[in-house]
Formats: structure tokens, sequence, C-alpha cells
């Protein structure tokens, strides 16, 4: 009988993951195998030819100073604007989480920022803080500031400012749907208790939302780590690579310099040196499997 | 049973529409699909595509189709295709600062009239001594100037001498010429018509300073390196980490650190260096020909925008042309090279430049003067001023990471001392 | 039942921030080309909509099959990703199918940058005729999608009462009937948010859209892009194009929130 029920749930668990585990086959085995083959490949956009180079690639990769700064900066920016986002995120959750009038209509503009192509934000944002031509250096001067939103002193607060409009809307929407599996007992148990709000929330909502906020996080700052867009379009990087992302980059590496076997072999050192901190994430966010509960 | 038949039908009735689909039209044109980017390129070459499809297409049996990618993936989305060896497309949108860089991946081209272009145009798509494409507009440089800003230096020569000491250092007075200016002259008349140090100028900064990290930027500052003398190589070696490279370097620098261009200038490109002049922000700036038909109908600059050369000792612009060039695993070749041919022609461009294009044929230019007047001075300044660096296949790189180099000094955080070195260092880099 | 104003005035507040660039957007694709070249309040509007009517095809770009792509793009990623994370979640979490190493994998994937899949996917799809193809960049958007699906429904699924499942074992339920009717709606708030996200993330795609199609599946994204142009930007023409590209993930995210909000109904607030 046991035994029956075991295989029963195994040919299950093959069978429920099938489409997942095609999907995985087809679309990231085939490509790593091909990225990483690029990787130790001589393959550069000007010359015809591509021949093995070894570890090459990643030899001079190691060595490379714009390399190691855009990891710096896209691990600062990406933990600032992440924890910014989580905060704001869950606070207008919060303040969501109850009836008031207009609320569906507020919810859906809510999302608009994530409609958007982040480099077609990026676009938006270059036309409204246009110092010339924008409506917001416009209205700040009209009041009598004036705020250069590009200065080299002010552009990682700005950029930072930008991502926090861009993605609070995802961290709102996650935040949201956490809160609407919490059981109404929970909340009545807590008020007969004799809890006021403050203690609500601080000793009951966010320890059961815990798990949850930390998949919130933890998608934000993966997504963080990987884009680049709208910083490639409004800084290109710079002054010089002082705001140059990992992503950017990978991606001048690749599509400017044309060095695509630096740029696979850059983008698997990220991964590889993340990787390690995958196992410890998964355990802390409580994500195992139930067999190691 | 009755499945299996039901189920051999339709595979049958499948496959005869699949196949019917997929077996050429022996009557069929042949359809060469072209690459291009949007904007005025793009459109003009809509209307001379639809004219070819419209007529001689016909007889050579070529359609032709044109697909649009945006700027900056274009040539991202080509540099992928041409690495898988893509037949995909027929014909590469390419560039003189390119051409290098897709050599490999391009069919020599025969057959092109040099006498047709602008010298500069077409020879800056020959590499190693083969045509590689086909020249479609030219680039260049202006100075572009306020007429009616210029024109009230005379009145205060005490004041202009008195802010070029304060700001340069240096004893000048008014040169209301600017296709005569040195490039204290441009710096003097920027601080004059910046309120900083002349409260009564009309515009806030003197100039407007395109200083982002972007190759194209590496592209206008050349001209400030070609002006005083500089130039990236010089016998083979990078020659930046000198004083013409320094002096050149130094311009930009000041103009930034004076304040004779606004802070936000260090994050500028084309459209932000455009929008200081049309709201009557800036009065100066080098920036591309194209920019012409903006700056002279509209807002502050509406009939009063002037043209110049670049200033400098020996006057240069940067030069550059648009093209389009064969693919070389394209299964297209010969209906590629009749569409190619029919490019060549100047009825063809004559399309392309009534639809807003800039072609590279100097007599059809010409003929246009009275529509854009500044075609007469692509003319000019092409023949007498244009210049391009020889860096070989990987200039294109070389002008990106001068641009990563260079832009901490353009914009103040460093001096030309700090990067100097760095840029030769770079640019050797990516010699071969 | 008492109504609200208050917060209904404070969210109106934060969102409007959270909606400038939207707001400039559409301040500026109201005004004429002169107007915006020359200040931000210079007032002059278009009375003729040419930025809008730009927006929509007159400008020569084929924007109606733009929407069409999206759409079905936006709706075949949601579609894939949902069948393809949901069942696969269940088997990770529940019957401990792959033990963590499937979540570690869907991690590794969402850090790497989508430009080390670009060159990969161009060549496998070539070889599979989907370049240009709305299935193509349904299968590349799914693959991107897939790690927030998995990691919010393993989360969902971790979070439930075993009790009921195992209730249902008792009964005699097999596992697909579990799924089906017990897991299935326990999820729905997490099934929503992961629904709205993969439609909005797929509709916002731009680098997988750019490399693997060229014509025939180009998205709102990549058509919009066409106003950035070889030197300016038609900055009227594109925002105009911003404008209207929202208004199909805004009728589906409105759409999709009832069952966001029903775990609120039926839980926590009792009117």
């Amino acid at each position: 009988m046991s035994t029956t029920y075991s295989q029963e749930r195994k040919i299950a668990g093959w069978l429920l993951s099938a489409p997942l585990l095609i999907l995985l086959a087809g679309l990231l085995i085939w490509p790593m195998y091909l990225g990483f083959k690029t990787s130790i490949t001589h393959d550069i956009l000007s010359e015809f030819e591509t021949y093995p180079a070894g570890f090459e690639n990643y030899k001079n990769l190691l060595v490379e100073p714009n390399f190691w700064s855009s990891i710096r900066f896209t691990l600062i920016f990406a933990l600032v604007a992440s924890v910014i986002e989580l905060t704001l995120g869950l606070g207008l959750a919060l303040l969501f989480d109850r009836i008031f009038p207009g609320k569906r209509f507020l919810f859906s503009l809510m999302l608009i920022p994530i409609m958007i192509a982040p480099s077609l934000m990026a676009v938006m944002f270059r036309l409204i803080l246009n110092e010339n031509i924008g409506i917001i250096p416009g209205l700040l001067s009209k009041v009598g500031l004036s705020y250069s939103i590009f200065d080299q002193n002010n552009i990682f607060t700005s950029l930072i400012i930008l991502d926090v409009i861009e993605f609070t809307a995802f961290t709102f929407l996650l935040s949201y749907s956490a809160l609407q599996n919490m059981s109404s007992e929970i909340y009545e148990a807590a008020a007969i208790d004799g809890a006021n709000k403050r203690q609500t929330l601080l000793r009951i909502t966010l320890p059961i939302l815990k798990p949850a906020l930390a998949i919130v996080f933890l998608l934000r700052i993966l997504d963080s780590i990987r884009t680049f867009d709208s910083i490639y379009i409004l800084t290109g990087g710079g002054p010089g690579t002082s705001t140059q992302t990992v992503g950017i980059y990978i991606y001048k590496t690749a599509f400017i310099y044309g060095d695509f076997g630096l740029a696979a072999a850059a983008a698997i050192v990220l991964v590889l040196l993340l990787t390690p901190f995958m196992p410890f994430i998964i355990k802390q966010f409580n994500l195992g499997t139930e067999s190691s509960r | 049973m009755r499945l299996k038949k039901t189920s051999i039908a339709l595979a049958t009735a499948l496959s005869l529409v699949v196949g019917l689909a997929v077996l050429p039209n022996a009557n069929a044109a042949t359809t060469v699909k072209m690459v291009l980017w949007p904007g005025p390129e793009g459109d003009a070459m809509q209307k001379v595509v639809d004219s070819y499809n419209s007529s001689q297409g016909k007889k050579d049996g070529v359609t032709v189709k044109m697909i649009l990618l945006s700027r900056d993936n274009t040539f991202a989305k080509e540099a992928a295709l041409m690495k898988a060896k893509s037949s995909e497309y027929d014909i590469y949108f390419t560039a003189s600062y390119l051409v290098g860089q897709h050599a490999p991946y391009l069919s020599d081209l025969k057959g092109v009239k040099d006498s047709l272009y602008l010298k500069a145009s077409v020879n800056s798509l020959k590499v190693a001594g083969k045509q590689k494409a086909l020249p479609l507009d030219t680039s260049l440089h202006f100075m572009y100037y306020r007429k009616d800003l210029i024109a009230s230096l005379s009145a205060n020569a005490a004041k202009y001498t008195s802010i070029a000491k304060t700001v340069l250092g240096k004893d000048l007075t008014p040169n209301t010429n600017p296709a005569t200016w040195t490039w204290d002259d441009a710096l003097a008349t920027a601080a004059f018509f910046t309120q900083k140090y002349n409260p009564e100028s009309p515009t806030k900064y003197g100039y407007a300073l395109p200083a982002k990290n972007l190759l194209y930027n590496t592209m206008i500052w050349n001209d400030v390196l070609w002006g005083l003398g500089g130039n990236w190589l010089k016998n083979g070696k990078p020659n930046l980490n000198t004083p013409s490279g320094k002096a050149a370097i130094d311009v930009y620098n000041t103009i930034y650190t004076k304040g004779l261009t606004s802070p936000e200038s260090s994050q500028w490109e084309y459209a932000e260096t455009n929008s200081a002049l049309t709201s009557g922000n800036a009065a100066l700036a080098l920036q591309w020909n194209a920019a012409y038909s903006e700056l002279s109908t509209t807002g502050a600059t509406k009939d009063q925008i002037g043209i110049a050369p670049p200033p400098g000792k020996g006057q240069r612009t940067h030069v550059h042309a648009l093209a389009v060039g064969l693919n070389k695993f394209s299964k297209n070749q010969a209906a590629s090279a009749k569409w190619m041919a029919y490019l060549a022609t100047t009825p063809a461009m004559k399309t392309y430049a009534g639809a807003g294009g800039v072609p590279s044929m100097p007599s059809i230019l010409k003929g246009m003067v009275a529509t854009n007047a500044s075609f007469a001075n692509i003319i000019e300044y092409a023949g007498k001023f244009g210049y391009s660096e020889s860096a070989g296949p990987r200039e294109f790189d070389m002008y990106a990471a001068l641009a990563e180099v260079l832009s901490p000094a353009w914009s103040g955080q460093k001096t030309s001392a700090d990067v100097a070195a760095a840029a030769d260092a770079a640019i050797k880099k990516l010699q071969k | 039942m008492k109504r609200n104003w208050g917060v209904t005035a404070a969210v109106s507040v934060i969102v409007f921030v959270f909606l400038i660039p939207l707001t400039g957007a559409f301040y500026t694709s109201l005004r004429t080309d002169a107007a915006i070249a020359s200040g931000p309040f210079v007032w002059e509007f278009d009375s003729n909509w040419t930025h809008y009517k730009n927006a929509l095809g007159a400008a020569g770009y084929d924007f109606p099959s733009f929407f069409r792509n999206s759409i079905i793009i936006s709706l075949g990623t949601v579609l894939l990703t949902i069948l393809v994370s949901f069942p696969a979640s269940y088997a990770i979490v529940r019957l401990g199918f792959g033990g963590p190493w499937l979540l570690r994998l869907a991690l590794a994937l969402r850090i790497t940058p989508a430009i080390f899949f670009v060159i990969p996917f161009y060549k496998l799809f070539t070889a599979y005729g989907l370049i240009d193809r709305p299935l193509g960049l349904i299968l590349a958007n799914s693959f991107i999608n897939m790690t927030l699906a998995l990691l919010v429904f393993a989360g969902a699924i971790k979070e439930m009462p075993l009790e009921i499942e195992e209730a249902a074992a008792v009964d005699g339920a097999s596992i697909w009937m579990t799924l089906r009717k017990i897991v299935l709606p326990l999820l729905g708030p997490g099934l929503a948010a992961v629904g709205v996200l993969t439609f909005l993330f797929s509709w916002s795609d731009y680098l997988f859209a750019v490399v693997l199609t060229s014509s025939e599946a180009t998205p709102v994204t990549v058509g919009a892009a066409n106003f950035v142009t070889s030197y300016g930007v038609r900055w009227g023409d594109i925002s105009a194009a911003v404008c209207l590209s929202i208004l199909p993930p805004l009728v589906f995210a409105t759409a999709a929130q009832k069952y966001l909000v029903k775990g609120l109904s039926s839980g926590a607030v009792k009117g």
C-alpha cells in the first residue's frame, strides 16, 4: 500500500513537472551549453573567424576593473532600490487593504508603471526631466528650486527614485496578494486579546507575511541585478563608468565592442558569483520542500 | 479504425496545404529584405522602395521589403544576426564608422560609380580597397549659432573682453564671423552669453555640450581634437596623451567646469542639445547637420540659426555616410544586387532626397539648396573640412571606449591629465 | 457603511506621484511639436491629434498589428506560464519532486542577464521556424517569467494548511482532484497576481522582441521605439504611443483584480 502510494507520488511528480522540465530542457540547457561554448571562444564581431581560446576570456575578465566596479555598483543599487521598493510597496498594500471609494480604479492606475517597457519609460524620463523642455525642471524652477537631476552628485539618488517609481508597483501587487491570504480569524483573535493596530501589524501581520515578503524582495533584487535599459538609456553608464551596471557592461561588451566571448564569460561569472548564495537564500526563506521539514 | 482513416485523411490534407504554402510560385518576384533605422532615413527610403516596387522592380522580378529597427537596436540586432551567419535579411544597414566591423559579413559591391558621390562619403565605405557598402546620407557637424546674438557682440566689445579675461584669462576681442573662430573665440562668446558672467544675456548658458558617455558624442569631440591639430593616432600609435590631445579635452572641460553649459549636460546627447537651443537657453552648439531643419523652424532659433564650420586653426569636421551593404549569407545575391544597382542611380537618390533624405550625391544636393539651405554647407564642408579617423576594424569600439574614458573629463569630474593616458591605453587595447 | 474618503485622498496623492511620467507623456502628446521644443509651459495644443494619428499608423508604422501581437503574446505567456509553473510548484513543494534543485535553477535563471540567451535563442528559433512568430516570444517570455510564478506558487502552496489536502487524500481523492478542487481555488490571489504580473512583464518586454521579431510579430514596445529616430526623439509621437499602449494592459489588470479582491471579501473584511 505504502509503496504504491509513494510510487504514485513519484509518477505524479514527474507528470506535474513535465511541462516545466520540457521548457527548461529546450530553452535552458542548450542555450546554456552554447553560452558556455562562446565564453571559451575568441569570438569578436570584427573578426570573421572564431577559435577556441581556453579560459582567456575569463582571465581577461578577472583583471578588468570595469567589470568589478560594475558589479559593485549593481549590488549597491539593487539593494538600496529593493529595500525602498519593498517598504513602499508593503505600506501601500496595507493602505489598500481596506474598503474605500475608488479602490478598484486606483489599484489599476497604481500598476501602470510596469505596463510601460523600461526602455520606453526611460525615454519618458528623458523627456519630463529634460532641463529645457521637461515639466519637472520647469515646475521646480517655477517654485524657485534649482536642482540638477543629472548632476554627478545627484545622479545616484535620481536613478534610485526613477527605479522606485517604476517598480514599486511590482512589490505592491505581490504584497497585496499576500495580504489577501491572511484569515480574518487572526485579526479577530488579536482584537479580542486587546492588541492595538500597531501591535497587530508588528506582532502578527508582518511575521505571517515574512515568507511572502522575502520572496518579493528576492525577486526584486534578482531583477534589479539584470536590468539595464533605464540606466543605459539615461546615462549610458556614465560619466565614465560611474553608473554602469553589470547589465550595461555585458550589453556594451557584446553589442558595442562586439566581443561575444567576453560578454558570455561575464554573464557566467555573474551567475557563478551569486549562485553560492542560492541554497542559503532558499533555506532562509523557507522555500525548501516538504521532505526537508 | 475509423479514427485512423480520418487522421490519415487529415494528415494528407494538412501536408497538401503546407506543401502549397511552401512551394515557391514560379512567377512570384524574389523578395529582398532590407534593414534600416526609423526616422528621416527610413521614411525617405520607403518612398524609394515603393517607387522601385511599382516600376523597375517589376522588370527585375524583385520586390523589396524594408524592416525598421530602432536606433541602438539596429546595430545590436545586426551584430547578433551576423554572428549567427543569418540569411534572414539580404541587405544590412551600416555606416562609415561600422563598416570595418561589418566588412567580414558583407559582399563586395561592384560597379559603384565613385564620381557620383561626395568623395569623403564613398571612400569611407571602402575596406582594403573594396567597396563594401553604398552611401545613403552624409552626416557631418556644423557650429550652430544664434545670428541675432552674434550680431550684438560688436556693440559690447569692452564687456566681452573683460568677461573673456575673467573666465579664460586671455585678452580677446569679439569675432562676429563664426566661420573664422578659434576655440578661444567660441569659448569667449559662450562665456559672454552665460548669465553667470553676463546677467543681461538672453540665454542662460552660452553653450550646449553633449557630454554623455555615448560614442556619437566622441565623433563631435573629434572636431575639437582635429581643430587643435590633434589626432587619435600618429604613425599608427595612440596619440591622445599629447599637448594637442589634452588641449582638446580641456576645451570641453572648461566649458563644463566654468559653467558655460548646464550642469545637466553631462547626460546630454543630440535631443537635449537641440532642445537647449530651441528653448532659447543656449546660444551655441557643435551639432549634427540633421538638426538644421528643426532648428531653423522651431522656437527661439527659428530664422535665427547660423551655420559655420567647427572652430579651430585647421578647421575639420567629422564626416560619415550611412549606408547599405549586401549580406554575404543572403540567398538572394543576384536580386539584391539588382536593387542595389537601382539604389546607386541618380533618379533613385533624387526620390530619396525629395522625401527628406540627404543623399551623398553633390549634384542632387545642389539642386535642392532651395528647400534646405544647409545642403550647400554640406557639399562645401565635406569637401573642404571633411575628415575621418581610419583606425581599422575596431574603430566603432574605439569611439565607445573613448566616450567612456573621456566623459568624466568632459563633465568636469576629472582633468585632462587624469584621462589622457587612459585614452591612449583604450585605443591600444583595441588595435590589432 | 463608513465611507473612507480620507483613504481615497491619501492613496490618490501617492498614486499620482507614481504616475508623473505618464502624466508628462499625456501632456506632451497633446501639444504641438513647436510647443514641445520651445519649453514646458508653452500652451499650444494640437487640435488635430497629430501625435495620436501618427501613433495609430499615420506615421507609416502598422500599429494595429503591433497591438494585436502584444495582446496575443501577453495572453499566451500568461497561459503557458501558469500551465507550466502551477503543477510543477505543487510537485516541488508537496511531492518533494526535484528537491530544492528546481527552485535553485529557477533562481539562477532569473539573475542571468537576458542578453545571455539572446543569441542562442535566435539560433534555436531560426532552426525551428519560430523567428518573427508570436509563439516564439510566448516561449521566451514564459521562460523568463517562470521563476516569478514558481516562487510565488511554491510560497503560497507551502502556506496552505496541509490538513485539508490530507483529509482529501484520506477521502480517496487523487492528487489530480486535490490539485484541481482544493489547491487551485485556495491559490486565488496568488494566481491572479502572477497572471497580472506575467501579462504586464510580457507586455513591456523589449529585448527579446527586438531580436526575435522583425515585422510580422512586432509588439507595441518595439513599434513605439520607432519614434526614437536616428538623431532626435519624436517626443509627441512616442508619448502618444506610450499613452495608447497602456490601455490594453489596464483593461486586463482591472478585469483580473476581481480575483485578487476575492480573498479580501471572503476573508479579512466582512462588510
